[in-house]
């Protein structure tokens, strides 16, 4: 099965509509926030509401800051921590 | 869902200059909110008709801005058009006036303040039992500070959304409005502004929005009266992903600093895998209130800005 990562990228390709580029394209160390993404206040909304879907977990909740966006690893790895919540 | 659709009606909206005019400063407000609550309150009608005409005379701008907005609303023209003119300015002022009271009202006066005390709480109870949050679609119409205040007393605080203009007359009246139940939430935060929204609807807390005005890219046309507009879709991408419902509702004056709250039902969240006719759906119900609402109380419409830059022009 795909790493979490590998699942990401195309995910966020597709929530913000990025059609120039593809998963490959994207660093696991690629800013999310401020860098050439550009991501808003509400890509923000749609890319969370894809991870949500995706992974069948509630990403934003109390603890969730700003800074879980810094990059695809970051974000990966609260991912993966929220889906092995889940399991667990 | 993304899809293409979504991509066929969103616009990168400029951002646009809300008025030009200079009296909104602090000194402007302070000189209201010194005098103001040391007069008799049978004086501020004949005060604030008398200063809705001083304004109404000297900002020409805003009075063209607002003819031009109240004309496919209202049908009128000529002096039955700048009569209702007028009474927009006069609405301001009331609102205006109620930045010293409503703030620091109790509950029993902020009821005290209302026509008819039902202010369909039922409704935004009912929607807060589910859970999931509440989001309250507002617009720039009686007083949404009034509005704020309301919706406070059902116990869970409120997360106001707006933008916070850099200007020391918005942050002083932000400052004023802002207490331990009200937040004010700047969407100038960007990112930031939006995860601490969806962290209050996730702790089932009131979230309150403006729709009527585009403050960023993201929006999606719906026929107005009947003429394609531009309202913001954050609110009902918020909803979708929170789950919380949008519920329109507005404070309408009924008199002077009296008021009727009028709640729309509420629109349920578009399903995660729905797609984005189904938001675009859910924000022409919340327009088609705002719409019905206006087509009554038009003189409480408060852009003073083109709101449909082609309408005003003639």
């Amino acid at each position: 099965m795909a790493s979490v990562k590998e699942q990401l990228k195309p995910i966020i390709l597709k929530s913000l509509r990025i059609t120039d580029m593809t998963p490959e394209d994207l660093r696991d160390d690629q800013p999310l926030l401020g860098g050439e993404l550009e991501i808003d206040s509400i890509d923000i909304l749609q890319l969370v509401l894809e991870i949500e879907r995706h992974f069948g977990i509630k990403l934003v909740q109390a603890n969730f800051d700003k800074k879980h966006f810094e990059s695809i690893n970051v974000l990966a790895a609260i991912i993966e921590s929220k889906v092995a919540a889940v399991k667990a | 869902m993304v899809s293409v659709f979504l991509h066929s009606v969103v616009r990168r909206s400029k951002l646009t200059r809300w008025y030009e005019h200079r009296f909104h400063n602090i000194p402007a407000q302070r000189i209201i909110f010194a005098i103001i609550p040391r007069l008799p309150r049978f004086l501020h009608p004949p005060i604030a008709l008398a200063t809705a005409l001083i304004f109404y005379v000297m900002l020409k701008r805003e009075r063209r801005a607002v003819a031009g907005n109240l004309r496919p609303v209202s049908g009128k023209r000529g002096l039955a058009l700048q009569w209702k003119v007028y009474w927009v300015f006069y609405s301001f002022c009331d609102l205006m006036v109620s930045y010293c009271y409503v703030p620091q009202a109790t509950h029993p006066q902020l009821i005290s303040m209302l026509v008819d005390p039902e202010r369909g709480a039922a409704k935004v109870e009912q929607a807060l039992a589910v859970g999931n949050g509440l989001i309250v679609w507002t617009a720039h119409v009686g007083n949404w500070e009034f509005a704020s205040r309301l919706l406070e007393m059902h116990g869970c605080p409120v997360n106001v959304a707006r933008v916070v203009e850099d200007k020391p007359a918005e942050i002083m009246l932000r400052n004023l409005m802002a207490s331990e139940r009200l937040k004010i939430v700047d969407l100038k935060g960007g990112v930031s502004a939006t995860l601490e929204l969806l962290q209050a609807l996730r702790r089932n807390e009131i979230v309150a929005m403006q729709g009527d005005r585009v403050y960023q890219r993201h929006s999606a046309e719906v026929p107005f009266f009947s003429q394609p507009t531009s309202f913001p879709l954050g609110p009902f991408l918020l909803s979708q992903v929170s789950g919380a419902p949008v519920m329109p509702g507005f404070v309408i004056r009924q008199g002077w600093l009296r008021y009727r709250a009028m709640m729309g039902d509420p629109i349920p969240p578009v399903g995660a895998a729905d797609g984005d006719a189904a938001l675009q759906a859910a924000l022409s119900q919340a327009v088609r209130f705002l719409e019905k609402t206006l087509t009554t109380h038009y003189d409480q419409w408060m852009n003073f800005f083109d709101f449909w830059p082609a309408a005003s022009r003639d």
